[in-house]
Order: structure tokens, then C-alpha cells, then sequence
């Protein structure tokens, strides 16, 4: 049964290895996934740490659907304080090692301390062993995936880090598989800090399914219902990238650094093209969405590439190329880099040297100029490698700034100190409201409202939004304002946290398509795969706890209100290109403080974004730390 | 590909080639391997690709209408 | 009626829901190495192929199993497994050229794809279609079919160039 699978507490310091079993209260409570990651997190932490010090601790996890007949149960999540912010650090990403861990017996993996040298941890039907990794050292991802796998056979899943993991790079990525990236926050560095080079799953052991036929029948039925939506097929023929034809043709994406708001004449780097390129697509484990391309370029195989990439390596630095964007993409998974971060720092160092605030002096004779295909393939690695201006840029928005001086803090573009998507946000209100206040900093996939972009009608967000829990005040179909949409943003969080809970890919429930999974069917999944008997409500409120615990881990270490805001570019500087609709574009300050009124009032939090005594007693976390794992 | 009712694909015949102007928000049926189309609407011209032989996406803008 | 179950490797996207729905219909379980079908793959290069019983015409494992445990099932076109004969020597496992039979270590039998009776389950949820359960005898039109649907794709390049 999924519920008896366990905690691994392993301690790199002492070598001391502990398994326990997760009482149930803690599954009522946090389900598993990102939430009881952040309890653990919250648990195990001490405010103040060195992110990269001994006393960080790094959770990777599987949640309680991993492998059960629940639509795509893939989702790896891994927690640890992030290096790059200092806030709550998570990651979570596809592929097929959560699946493996939880045939290995176990749900959560706890890494605590230091190792002296590197060491890989050894997962097996229900056993943990630190094994010696000095040969596997310096190796980049995929070679280290090929060199486990002779060692340990073919069916063995890696989680690793690549040579940015081990460089310390503040955004650096665990990865598995060729392009299962958990990119956010910089937890490959966290890894890199315990010398832990990789954490290897083998598992027999079965995962007995609570109703078997039925959840037979449920499964095919949600499945069905998904792969007839008209997203499920554009993403199945073109990934992510299919989100370009929407948003750079609007308007909607931050292209050379803030300068603009979309890419002229991107007909290059249109989705469309994967096609040259790709052989067929691949999909996580239990996924029929199948959203990533299998290509080759320059005759070598990777991977996706995704919307990302398509920022990273397009219009925030100016490209389009299509190459460019396949070789970006390959470079990054290859030696272990957050493509959002590396694609963001690099076009910020872009525009400091566009506008003379770094020069060639700083950057070894670099000519850092937009659209210079060389030079952002070259930089990629020389922030991996930490070379030359790479060293600096590999420290992230808020210390590179303090590094380079002057006023270049003011052109970056981050929240919390996390860069932000390369999308523009000026002219959606919902959308910026979600990236300010996103607990692990800067981020569209705590509580993007996407759908706010697909101009639906008032009855279909209404339909959509009030469920479990009944909005009172309006919705209005137009993203450019500003009513409805802080319950928009917290319904999105309340989504993507019970997804994230149970281990499911976010692109199955409603992120990019309205017709997709809500509470209700998350709270059907958990019967028929493990008899866990929650109501939709009651996996809201499942939802609304552990966000709760995520926003007291950043209040724990001294962030607030100052910290849910957005650059000052986002309020002084208007759009300058897109469709009319969107030219001209300002966020509005005042209306912008509303919404963040708003936004807290619904949570129950203080005007300082605290979340009060009496949600704490509402919630069950006003005992917190309780310890109880 | 699923295997689909015949209500399903009576559904779906209702809708083949539909696609939203991003301009104007009209949904507009764009003919069958058409590869643009005027938004009837706002006159606005966008350039689309096929997902299927049912299934119309808009690919991008005339790019040399984006300058402004 | 004889049926197969039809693999076509290139719609394959890995994503071994095959596996997990086999292991649950048969064991109640999700247990990939209890599946009676399994994906494999070659992750560095993108390449993937499941790999199931082929339900042969003139079977090796038929041929060496000391019991008759496993017989020709002339009205489906499938290898019959006889629980009540097999004494779980393996021979068949060691015989057959594609890992069609398997052990189940829980149970201490040996397990091979029974088509579900009719209704095989990886099939049913093989939504990208890689595999297909069809009449047997209109196996080489399915596949002339595909291949002729490539040769006009070609074609048409051809004659608009």
C-alpha cells in the first residue's frame, strides 16, 4: 500500500542511517509530496542556516499516488532551504524516479549533514547505503546516469548533479533522465554542499492498489476525458513551445531582459519547427500527454526542449535561431543548470553591458551582445564551469548585483531573488499578482492563473473557482484586470500544492487547460489507489495547510510584505510592442497593493502577509514545530 | 490515436478548425488546411499550423504587421 | 476469432503505463516487475521497444515444458498457460527468445501475457496506439497501410517539389 511507504533519514556526517514509518496523522494532514517535504523542512531546519552549510537538510520525495493509476503519477519533489533565496527551496520534475523510489519501499528521503567526499546513496527494496562516488565526481549528468546504470543495471533510476551541482552554482539542478530537470531554487547545489553526486532507485516491491478494478476504470476514464482535450494534443505534437504561438504573438514575454514585451520576427523559433528535428515524443511515467520531443542536433540526442528554452536561449537574449535553442537546452541538462535562471542571468548581463555597467574588462573580451548565438552558448558554460564573468553570475540575481555594483540590482528582474519566467506580466494583473507572492521566490508554477489568458466566460470561471470553496466577490474575463483575481491566484496555489502532494504532473490538472483534474478528482484517485479518504475540501484544506507551512518557513526566516513585490520596472516602464491590447502597459501600484490586500485577507494573513493565530488554530499549525517525524 | 463515440466525433465536427483571434477573442472556424486567415471581427491576419487534420492551433502574426 | 497485439515501437512515448495497468489487472498490484509486458529502452539514444509474448505460431516454450502445461490455443491464437499442470521448472522461461515468460517471485509461478482474456489492458490504455490488439489476419494491411501512408507523405513532397 502507498501509505506504508517510508522516511530514510540519512546522515552524511555520521554515516547513520534510520528508516520510519509515516504515521497516518501526518498523511491526513500533509498527504505526502511537497507538503510533508515542508513539514519536514520546517521540522528539521533551524532559522538563519547556511543553505549550503551541514545543517541544511535536503528531502526528496515521491507523492502518495506515485506509482498508483492515477493519470501521471511521475512527479519527483525535491525540498531543501535554497542557496539561491534563502527562502523555501523546491523543485519537482518528471521522469520515472519517484515511481522507482516508492517501489524501493520508500516515500521521502531525508539528506542531512556533510560528506567528506563525494558519495552516492543506494536505494533498495526497502534498504539505504552511502556508497563512494569519487569516480563518478566531475561527470556530467548523462554520463553519470550511463556510468550507474553499468554498475547497478539498466533499470536503476538516477537523481544526480552535474558539474554545476558540484561548482555550487545557485541554481543548479538535481536531474534524471536526459531532461527531468528540478531546476528551481538551486537544490543540485544543496546536493553538491553534502558531496552527494547521486541518489540511485531500485525497486520490486509492490504497490498494492486499495480497489484495483475500479481504479482500473477510474483511471481510464480520467485519461480518456484528458487525451480528447484539445491541449493534450497540441502538447502532444509540440510540448511547452506551443505556449510561444500565444504570448510572443500577444505580447506577453520579457524579451532582452525587460526591454521588451515580445520577439520581432520569431517565425524561426516558432514551435513549429521541432518538427526538422524531432523523432517522435516521449512521456513520464504513466503520462499520455507525452509532452517532450526526442531530437538530435548538431548529432547529438536530448530531450524536449520546452517554452523555456525557448526563452532562455530566444528572446530574452535576443535569438532566433532555432539551433540555438536545441543546443541551449542540451547544454544546460548536460551539466546541471536551471534553464529559467541561466537564461535570465544571462540576459541581464546583456543589458549591463549594453548599457556600459559591465564592459569587456569584466567579462575577459565577451562580447555580450544580443542575438550573439556564440557568445550565449560560451556563457552557459563558463557559468557552469565558473569561469570569467560566469564565476559571478553563477551566484544568482541578488549577490551578482552586489558583486557587479553600481545600480545593476535595478535592471534584474527577480522577486525574492529568483529570476523571473521570461513571460511579461505587465499587462496581466493575475499572473504578476501570482509571481510576487510565490513562496520559493519568483514563480509560475506555484499559482500561475493561465487559463486568465484564454478570455473565458465569467460562467466558466465561476464554475471553475468556486469549487470546493465559494468565492463571493466577481470574476472578469478580461487579463488585463484586476478584479477576481487574488482568489484566482489562491485557488491556483491550493491546485498545484494538492498536485504537487500526490505526485501528479501539474499539465493533468487545471494549469494550462480549464477542462483538467480539480480537488475532486484527486480526492477520488487517493480512494480508489490507497482508501485515504479525504473529501475535495478536504484536500483544499490539505492544500491550504502545507502552503501555510511553506509561507511560515519564509516568515521563520524573516521575509514578508516587502518580499511579495515586483520590480519597479513592472509599474514605471510600459510595454512598448504586442498587439494593442497589450502595448502601453503599466502595472498599477495602488491596484497592485489592493490585490495583495486582498490576496492575504482571503488567506487569513496579516497586512504584513503573516499568517494569523487564529488561521494557524484553523489549520492545525499552531503547534508547529510538533515533531512528530 | 482514441479510439472516439460517434457522439464524440459529432462533437468534435462542431469544432474542427476552430481557433481564437488573440487580438479580438473571436472564435473564428478557419477552413480546412488553410495555413492563415483574417479575423472576420477585427480584421486582424494570423498565420495557423494543424495539430491534426481536425485541429487548428494560430501559429504567430504576420511579423511585418507587428511594427508599430 | 485470432487476434495479436501489434507493436508499433515508433508511437511509443515510454511512459510504461503498460506495465503498471498489467501488474494491477493480474496482481492487484503496481508492480512493474510483475508485468507481463515491459518497455525497454535505450535512454541515452531515445530508442524504445516493448517487448511482450508473441503468442508464437510454433512455440519454444510449448516445445519444452515436461508437463503440457502450455498449449496451443488454436480458437484465440494464444499460448495457453495451465496453472494446475505447471510445476514451475522455468524451462519455458530459459527457452523463449523474447523474455515472454517471466517468474513472480511473490507468487513462485511463472507468468506470460494471457491477453487479458480477450480484452488485454496495456492496449486499452496505450492511448499513443503503439499497441494495437487486431485480427490477426489483417496484421500485413495494417502495416502495408502504414507504410503506404509514409510512401504518399513522400510522394506528395516529391510531386509538389
Amino acid at each position: 500500500m502507498s501509505l506504508n511507504r517510508k522516511l530514510g533519514i540519512v546522515d552524511l556526517s555520521t554515516n547513520e542511517i534510520e528508516i520510519k514509518p509515516i504515521p497516518i496523522e501526518l498523511r491526513k494532514k500533509f498527504i505526502g509530496g511537497r507538503g510533508l517535504d515542508m513539514y519536514l523542512l520546517y521540522n528539521h531546519t533551524e532559522p538563519g542556516i547556511d543553505a549550503l552549510g551541514p545543517d541544511n537538510v535536503a528531502i526528496i520525495s515521491a507523492g502518495l499516488l506515485s506509482a498508483t493509476l492515477s493519470s501521471a503519477s511521475a512527479r519527483t519533489h525535491v525540498a531543501a532551504k535554497s542557496p539561491l533565496t534563502g527562502a523555501v527551496g523546491s523543485t519537482n520534475m518528471g521522469g520515472f524516479f519517484a515511481p522507482e523510489m516508492t517501489w524501493a519501499g520508500f516515500h521521502h528521503l531525508m539528506l542531512r549533514g556533510q560528506a567528506e567526499e563525494p558519495v552516492y546513496i543506494w536505494v533498495n527494496d526497502g534498504e539505504i547505503e552511502i556508497r563512494d562516488a569519487s569516480h563518478l565526481w566531475g561527470l556530467s549528468t548523462r554520463d553519470t546516469q550511463k556510468a550507474l546504470q553499468e554498475e547497478l543495471g539498466s533499470e536503476v533510476q538516477v537523481l544526480c548533479i552535474g558539474p554545476a551541482g558540484e561548482n555550487l552554482v545557485r541554481y543548479a539542478t538535481v536531474m534524471s533522465g536526459m531532461k527531468n530537470a528540478g531546476g528551481r531554487s538551486g537544490l543540485g547545489a544543496v546536493l553538491g554542499s553534502k558531496k552527494v553526486k547521486a541518489v540511485v532507485a531500485r525497486g520490486t516491491m509492490d504497490v498494492e492498489i486499495r480497489h484495483p478494478e475500479e481504479a482500473l476504470e477510474y483511471d481510464y476514464e480520467v485519461m480518456k476525458h484528458i487525451s480528447g482535450t484539445k491541449f493534450a494534443q497540441i502538447m502532444g505534437k509540440y510540448g511547452t513551445m506551443f505556449i510561444q504561438s500565444v504570448t510572443n504573438s500577444t505580447g506577453l514575454v520579457r524579451t532582452q531582459n525587460f526591454q521588451h514585451n515580445q520577439l520581432l520576427d520569431a517565425e524561426p523559433i516558432e514551435c513549429e519547427h521541432i518538427e526538422d528535428y524531432t523523432f517522435g515524443t516521449v512521456g513520464c511515467f504513466g503520462c499520455i500527454i507525452h509532452c517532450r520531443h526526442r531530437y538530435i542536433v548538431d548529432g547529438i540526442y536530448d530531450e524536449g526542449p520546452e517554452y523555456t528554452a525557448q526563452g532562455a536561449f530566444g528572446w530574452e537574449v535576443g535569438c532566433n535561431d532555432f539551433e540555438t535553442v536545441l543546443m541551449g537546452n542540451h547544454l544546460v541538462n548536460h551539466w546541471g543548470l536551471d534553464i529559467l535562471e541561466t537564461g535570465s542571468m544571462m540576459a541581464w548581463a546583456m543589458e549591463l553591458y549594453e548599457k556600459g555597467i559591465i564592459t569587456d574588462k569584466d567579462t575577459g573580451g565577451l562580447k555580450l551582445e544580443w542575438g550573439n548565438t556564440d557568445v550565449v552558448l560560451e556563457l552557459i558554460r563558463q557559468i557552469a564551469f565558473r569561469e570569467g564573468i560566469g564565476d559571478i553570475l553563477a551566484e544568482g540575481p541578488k549577490r551578482a548585483a552586489a558583486k557587479i555594483g553600481k545600480d545593476s540590482l535595478k535592471y534584474n528582474i527577480q522577486v525574492k531573488g529568483m529570476s523571473n519566467l521570461h513571460s511579461d506580466e505587465r499587462p496581466t494583473p493575475a499572473l504578476a499578482l501570482g509571481i510576487a507572492t510565490g513562496t520559493r521566490g519568483s514563480d509560475h508554477l506555484r499559482s500561475r492563473p493561465a487559463i486568465d489568458l484564454y478570455h473565458l466566460p465569467v460562467s466558466v470561471l465561476e464554475k471553475v473557482y468556486n469549487n470546493p470553496v465559494e468565492y463571493k466577490g466577481t470574476y472578469t474575463s478580461d487579463y488585463r484586470d484586476y478584479e477576481g483575481k487574488p482568489w484566482q491566484v489562491i485557488w491556483h496555489e491550493m491546485m498545484y500544492m494538492a498536485i504537487d502532494c500526490v505526485g501528479v504532473c501539474k499539465y493533468h490538472c487545471t494549469f494550462l487547460s480549464p477542462n483538467l483534474m480539480k480537488f475532486e478528482h484527486i480526492s477520488k484517485f487517493l480512494h480508489y489507489n490507497t482508501g485515504l479518504e479525504l473529501s475535495p475540501r478536504d484536500v483544499w484544506d490539505v492544500a491550504e495547510r502545507c502552503y501555510n507551512i511553506e509561507r511560515m518557513f519564509n516568515i521563520r526566516e524573516k521575509f514578508g510584505r516587502k518580499d511579495d513585490m515586483l520590480v519597479d520596472r513592472y509599474f514605471d516602464e510600459p510595454t512598448t510592442r504586442g498587439l494593442e491590447i497589450v502595448r502601453g502597459r503599466t502595472l498599477d501600484r495602488d491596484k497592485f497593493n489592493g490585490m495583495l490586500d486582498e490576496y492575504y485577507e482571503l488567506h487569513g494573513w496579516d497586512e504584513n502577509g503573516v499568517p494569523t493565530q487564529e488561521t494557524l488554530e484553523r489549520l492545525g499549525l499552531d503547534e508547529e514545530p510538533s515533531h512528530l517525524l | 490515436m482514441v479510439k472516439k463515440s460517434v457522439s464524440d466525433k459529432q462533437k468534435a465536427s462542431d469544432r474542427i478548425g476552430e481557433v481564437r483571434c488573440l487580438n479580438c477573442f473571436y472564435r473564428y472556424k478557419v477552413p480546412p488546411g488553410a495555413d492563415r486567415f483574417v479575423c472576420p471581427e477585427c480584421g486582424w491576419e494570423w498565420r495557423v499550423s494543424w495539430v491534426n487534420p481536425e485541429l487548428a492551433k494560430v501559429r504567430g502574426p504576420m511579423w511585418d504587421k507587428m511594427r508599430f | 476469432m485470432q487476434k495479436v497485439i501489434l507493436v508499433d515501437q515508433d508511437k511509443c512515448t515510454g511512459c510504461r503505463l503498460c506495465e503498471m495497468v498489467c501488474s494491477v489487472k493480474h496482481e492487484g498490484v503496481s508492480n512493474p516487475t510483475r508485468a507481463r509486458i515491459n518497455v525497454i529502452k535505450w535512454f541515452m539514444e531515445g530508442y524504445l521497444m516493448p517487448m511482450i509474448c508473441q503468442q508464437c505460431m510454433d512455440a519454444p516454450c510449448i516445445a519444452v515444458c515436461p508437463k503440457d502445461a502450455l498449449s496451443r490455443d488454436e480458437e484465440r491464437g494464444a499460448v495457453a498457460l495451465d496453472y494446475d499442470l505447471c510445476i514451475g521448472c522455468k524451462m519455458c522461461v530459459t527457452a523463449c527468445p523474447f523474455g515472454g515468460m517471466g517468474i513472480d517471485t511473490v507468487s513462485n509461478k511463472v507468468i506470460k501475457c494471457d491477453l487479458c482474456d480477450g480484452d488485454p489492458q496495456c492496449v486499452r490504455f496505450c492511448f499513443p496506439g503503439a499497441l494495437e490488439f487486431v485480427d490477426a489476419n489483417a496484421v500485413n494491411l495494417r502495416k502495408k497501410r502504414d507504410a503506404a501512408s509514409k510512401l504518399a507523405e513522400l510522394m506528395s513532397k516529391v510531386v509538389a517539389a
